[in-house]
């Protein structure tokens, strides 16, 4: 899952190297905190949001996959 | 594979209910009945029907013919260009090899291993076709993944061309069928209007898919077609024209 947020994230962005996932889980649920560079944040969230938005939504669909809690993606600045 | 179960008054009613949610017609689903209704006394012990409702992306006709076809072109890439524009051609190569590059790593992300992306170039216009066992995952509901892979797909492309290029990802025709569900939606919407006498809202959608909308319904004189609210939010709205 970590995986696929990288690779979703890291092509998007100018600092590859500085795209950061981090996982906060308990029994219902799990929270990916994804931060980039802080030139980044902006690529990664986008105009009204619309990046975020198709990043949540394969994310979230990918996530059945995996395991069946529920899923979020933070954007941690 | 898209499959909702639905209650209702009777079967009928939770299968036109069902339809209406996935947007599709009743020859694409196969429906299994759970329960069917019952009356009961002045409402006691009387029950809902509730139905299965599952969509078949196989017997879809043009998907079937579709299959043979691309299967034949053995190569990985199929590459259409216009001759005219040749000059940026090399930018724009690149552009498609990494956008194809990215789609497949998340697809294998997505743990689909058997994802074949093939192309068609019309000048800034880049198809994508997708194809795999188990692509109905990357369509997603109302092919809300794959509206998001291409937003996605179109960045990645422009960050690496030159010059600005449109990308169109579809899988198993589904921008066809799509643009056929959103047709006759619009004319089940606009009879509802009239029928009504009030206005219709539309559930939020894309640009592309609110013009076709807007397109099949040009033509009808006894209503008015309108969009509001603010991407990506925005909704159609039918007005009856009294």
């Amino acid at each position: 899952m970590k995986q696929l947020i990288e690779t979703i994230v890291k092509p998007l962005v100018d600092y590859p190297e500085e795209v950061r996932v981090e996982t906060d889980e308990n029994a219902s649920r799990i929270v990916y905190k994804l931060s980039v560079h802080s030139e980044d944040t902006g690529k990664v969230i986008g105009k009204q949001g619309r990046v975020a938005k198709a990043i949540r939504s394969i994310v979230y669909s990918a996530a059945g996959n995996y395991h069946k809690k529920k899923t979020f993606l933070d954007i941690v600045d | 594979m898209k499959q909702i179960t639905q209650t209702g008054t009777t079967v009928e009613s939770a299968i036109s209910a069902a339809l209406e949610k996935l947007q599709v017609t009743r020859e694409e689903v196969t429906v299994n009945v759970i329960q069917t209704e019952k009356k009961g006394f002045f409402g006691f012990g009387s029950k809902e029907a509730e139905v299965e409702v599952t969509v078949n992306f196989q017997e879809e006709p043009q998907a079937v013919e579709k299959q043979p076809e691309m299967a034949v072109s053995s190569a990985e890439t199929q590459t259409v260009q216009d001759s005219i524009e040749d000059a940026p051609a090399d930018t724009r190569e690149k552009a498609i090899q990494e956008t194809k590059d990215y789609i497949q790593s998340i697809a294998q992300g997505m743990k689909i291993n058997d994802l074949k992306v093939t192309h068609q170039q019309k000048g800034k216009n880049v198809s994508l076709y997708l194809e795999s066992e188990k692509v109905a995952m990357l369509i997603g509901k109302r092919g809300q993944t794959l509206n998001s892979l291409q937003q996605l797909a179109q960045l990645i492309a422009n960050k690496y061309s030159s010059q600005f290029i449109i990308i169109e990802l579809d899988a198993e025709n589904y921008r066809e069928r799509r643009q056929e569900t959103l047709e006759q939606l619009a004319d089940r919407m606009a009879d509802k209007a009239i029928r009504t006498g009030g206005r219709v809202q539309f559930e939020p959608m894309p640009s592309y898919e609110r013009k076709v909308i807007h397109q099949a319904l040009s033509r009808r004189l006894d209503i008015e077609t309108y969009s509001e609210g603010k991407d990506p939010n925005r909704y159609l709205v039918i007005e009856p024209l009294k």
